[in-house]
């Protein structure tokens, strides 16, 4: 899985435990629309940061960060180093 | 009359410094303009402040009393299941964080236990009002004119004034001490009684309601059968509704929060409903040539997280030091305010509080993700009342960092 597909199925399985929407796209507003509230968002910090090995700089945690899975993704890459995989 | 140090206001910044002065053997007098028990609100104590209360010598009395044990606050988001806790804690002599407890106190009965401390250990109460000081060619203040209730005017000669008039602000009003700058929170109504009936958690703690930015509710058990409760909102959006406060706040208790609606379901009684507006200033210069300002009489910012007491008492017994000092070798008598450094330190306090509650209300994203994981123990140090520190904790730093950047977006959208 790519790291869309993976942000994707953490918040589809673990924040919205299936009771939202199966699929959710790379441009979906996440924040502004309610599907994540704020103890959602805490839990998708902690997530990326274990799961991905990078840290979310305090000055970063702003809701509009996590707007979408495209703008989260575009974080993360630039976190991680560009040499290979 | 003649005394070493003339206290106005008979509050627990007042009594803290006598009892305190008392102790080193050092003679003062308190002015009060009210009669005690009175009405007062900041019912919730931080965890130094009880160990303070406790220094004070006052734990047997506290036990006595049986006012509800405070083991943390609990803040409830805008859904019941998105709260945060945060727990009393102290240090230990080796640094680690270990539980602790402090007291939620009805304060026109903590207040009079206080007050009836400082007269049992021979401070006298003045009974009058404060309408003026006494001033010596160098401005040096010297003592206190009293207006007393049978309309006699006192003067009372002293070696040092400390104000304790909380939100009176007597020296800044007489113009002793600075001017009284409009704060952050300062176009806020807060509307507030005493209820019996409410129903309680199992464990007595303080609770924090947030709907949505300024505007926030409060919890606070003061005894066997009363909770106080408290709805805080924007002046412009209360008067929006024509309402009166009563009104107002009858209505709110049950739309305002499920968690309060919940617990105000079978209500037995609602005291009077209180309003306090606009509160919120910062006075910067309060300690000066035979003066020093404590607690609410300089400073006063937004009481989410229920500091009144805490710096009241805190600042009242660093002021009782600071003078022990001056008095005995005239330590700093020359400097144009022999108090600056006092002062700064004080300022150093508030300011942590004021970084923690912008910080809450500017970017609650941020400030729930370090009080809950990141900076856990910095952000419970700082709800324990720990503010003094030199250099900040990495967690106040960050608080900083984000308050900084929401200052810095404030600008450029005013500016657009």
């Amino acid at each position: 899985m790519n790291t869309e597909q993976i942000l994707e199925r953490f918040i589809v399985d673990e924040l919205l435990l299936g009771a939202g929407a199966e699929q959710i796209g790379v441009d979906d507003p996440l924040v502004s629309s309610r599907v994540l509230d704020s103890l959602g968002l805490l839990r998708m910090v902690t997530f990326i940061e274990e799961r991905f090995g990078v840290t979310i700089e305090d000055g970063e945690l702003i809701p509009d960060n996590f707007e979408t899975i495209r703008q989260i993704t575009e974080m993360i890459a630039s976190k991680q180093p560009t040499s290979a995989d | 009359m003649k005394t070493q140090v003339a206290i106005v206001g008979g509050g627990p910044g007042g009594v803290a410094s006598a009892i305190s002065l008392a102790n080193k053997g050092i003679q003062s007098v308190i002015i009060e303009k009210d009669q005690f028990p009175r009405f007062h609100i900041g019912e919730s104590m931080t965890g130094e402040c009880g160990g303070l209360v406790r220094k004070l010598g006052l734990e047997t009395e506290m036990l006595q009393r049986q006012y509800p044990v405070k083991h943390g606050v609990r803040v409830y988001g805008q859904s019941s299941e998105n709260t945060f806790w945060i727990p009393v804690m102290k240090r230990s002599d080796e640094g680690e964080l270990e539980e602790t407890t402090t007291w939620q106190v009805r304060r026109s009965d903590f207040d009079k236990m206080l007050l009836d401390k400082a007269k049992s250990l021979g401070v006298p109460i003045i009974n009058g009002k404060a309408t003026g000081v006494i001033q010596a060619n160098d401005s040096t203040v010297t003592g206190v004119e009293v207006r007393l209730e049978n309309g006699e005017v006192e003067m009372i000669e002293s070696e040092m004034v400390i104000d304790a008039s909380g939100q009176a602000t007597f020296l800044s009003n007489i113009g002793v001490a600075g001017n009284k700058d409009r704060g952050k929170y300062d176009r806020q109504l807060a509307l507030y009684a005493h209820v019996t009936g409410a129903q309680r958690d199992e464990v007595d703690n303080t609770l924090i309601f947030y709907e949505k930015k300024n505007h926030w509710g409060w919890f606070i058990p003061i005894d066997d059968e009363t909770v106080s409760i408290g709805i805080v909102a924007p002046t412009d959006y209360y008067k929006s509704y024509g309402e009166t406060p009563e009104e107002f706040f009858k209505r709110k208790l049950h739309s305002f929060h499920p968690e309060i609606t919940r617990r105000v379901a079978n209500l037995e009684s609602i005291g009077e409903v209180h309003a306090s507006s606009n509160y919120s200033y910062h006075i910067k210069e309060f300690t000066g040539k035979g003066f020093i300002c404590v607690g609410d009489s300089h400073r006063f910012i937004d009481p989410i997280f229920s500091f009144g007491v805490h710096f009241s008492i805190t600042e009242g017994m660093m002021a009782a030091d600071a003078i022990e000092a001056y008095l005995a070798d005239g330590q700093g008598r020359e400097a144009e305010n022999p108090f600056a450094e006092l002062q700064s330190h004080f300022e150093l306090g508030q300011d942590s509080i004021e970084d923690l509650v912008d910080c809450f209300w500017g970017n609650p994203f941020a400030f729930t993700f370090f009080a809950h994981q990141r900076y856990r123990e910095d952000i419970i140090d700082l709800f324990a009342g720990r503010v003094y520190q030199k250099n900040p904790s990495p967690g106040l730093a960050a608080l900083r960092t984000v308050n900084a950047q929401i200052a810095e977006q404030n600008m450029t959208v005013s500016a657009d």
